[in-house]
């Protein structure tokens, strides 16, 4: 016990600082007493001890994302560690947060509608899931009688593989190639059935004219929608319609083939 | 992607129409073989589909190709005629006009023609 060797008062200046508080009077029946005071709206509790000061521990919190453990001691750490669901396709690196595909084949419709290529590489494809191509020759037509009359017809059915989405069909239809020969005042026109088409037409007016055209492309577009598991049937019938008779018997027709591409994707 | 080429003919609204040939992108699930069912198209025209075999699309067309062959020759023969009528025609209407007589009508029709009249 601290003494001044004085006697029942004691003159002793005895002085607390900050925290350290002195109490008493240095009187034997009320000595000075040393203690630390601690402020109760401090964020972290200390509290004096016999061992000496103490501070709480650091509480913690983990949230949906972040998991934190420790209470900032040098034996226990704090440490935040991410929380990942599923687990596999986002992990923890040393470099920091990265994604980790799966193989592609893990995929659903993977090499049809997702293209997984390298590390980290997905693109959308839009695969062309149906295709097909007619090819049809001419029938033999009479030049000798003023009619339409049908050199071919072409049909084909696209349907739809997939259960989920939609299909789209773009149709490109192509004419008869032709060579013509036709004799005085005449005039023939390659359509479609009804007319709906006039691919070409040509009037003679000498003595004898020729004409010849290759195939060309005479439709393209009016995209087909076709729904999920559903099919699409589109047919062409290409005509040749001579106006008059006239030249009978020397006129001369001879066609190519003509095509139909039907195409049908998945967007 | 695997391909197949395969034979059919089509059925408009009734109508039995030339066999074509048709190259498919083979998915397997659908049967080419018989008939499909009459569908409507995206013309409104009612169209049923048979798949045939290769020896009946060429017995078709070896029987059609002999009728565009006959065509053809006949046309030739024909035009052949036509142009050794022309060119009598084209010989005595030179006469006629440089001797002022008077033409037929077959050859004022062939002056008419040639000057697009």
């Amino acid at each position: 016990m601290a003494r001044c060797g004085c006697g029942g008062t004691c003159n002793c200046t005895v002085q607390g600082s900050g925290a350290f508080v002195i109490s008493g009077t240095g009187d034997q029946n009320d000595p000075y007493v040393g203690s630390i005071n601690t402020n109760p709206a401090s964020p972290l509790p200390i509290s004096s001890t016999p061992s000496g000061l103490t501070v709480a521990g650091v509480q913690v919190q983990s949230s949906n994302c972040i998991t934190l453990t420790g209470n900032g001691s040098t034996a226990s750490p704090l440490a935040a560690a991410p929380r990942l669901d599923p687990t596999g396709l986002l992990s923890c690196g040393v470099n920091g947060l990265k994604v980790e595909l799966p193989a592609s084949t893990s995929y659903p419709n993977a090499g049809r509608l997702i293209n997984v290529s390298g590390t980290y590489q997905i693109s959308v494809k839009y695969p062309l899931v149906a295709y097909t191509t007619v090819t049809a020759s001419a029938a033999a037509v009479n030049l000798a009688s003023a009619t339409t009359q049908n050199l071919s017809t072409m049909s084909a059915t696209l349907t739809n593989p997939s259960s989920t989405e939609i299909m789209y069909v773009l149709p490109i239809l192509q004419s008869h190639s032709f060579e013509w020969t036709m004799v005085n005042v005449n005039a023939w026109y390659l359509q479609t059935a009804g007319g709906t088409n006039m691919i070409a037409a040509f009037t003679s007016t000498g003595a004898g004219e020729y004409f010849g055209m290759g195939s060309i492309n005479f439709y393209t577009g009016s995209v087909i929608s076709v729904a999920a598991g559903a099919s699409t049937t589109l047919s062409v019938t290409q005509q040749l319609r001579v106006r008059t008779t006239s030249g009978s018997g020397s006129n001369a027709a001879s066609f190519g083939a003509a095509r139909m591409i039907l195409m049908g994707w998945i967007v | 992607m695997k391909y197949r080429t395969i034979y059919a003919r089509t059925t408009v609204n009734g109508e039995v129409q030339p066999p074509y040939v048709q190259e498919i992108l083979d998915n397997g699930s659908t049967d080419y073989t018989g008939s499909t069912l009459p569908t409507v198209d995206q013309n409104g025209d009612s169209v049923s589909i048979e798949y045939i075999s290769k020896r009946t699309y060429d017995e078709f067309w070896n029987k059609e190709n002999k009728i565009i062959e006959k065509y053809a020759e006949e046309a030739e023969k024909n035009q052949k005629e036509v142009e050794k009528l022309n060119e009598k025609l084209k010989a005595s209407v030179v006469k006629k006009l440089v001797s002022g007589e008077k033409l037929t009508e077959e050859e004022a029709k062939f002056v008419a023609g040639s000057l697009d009249l």
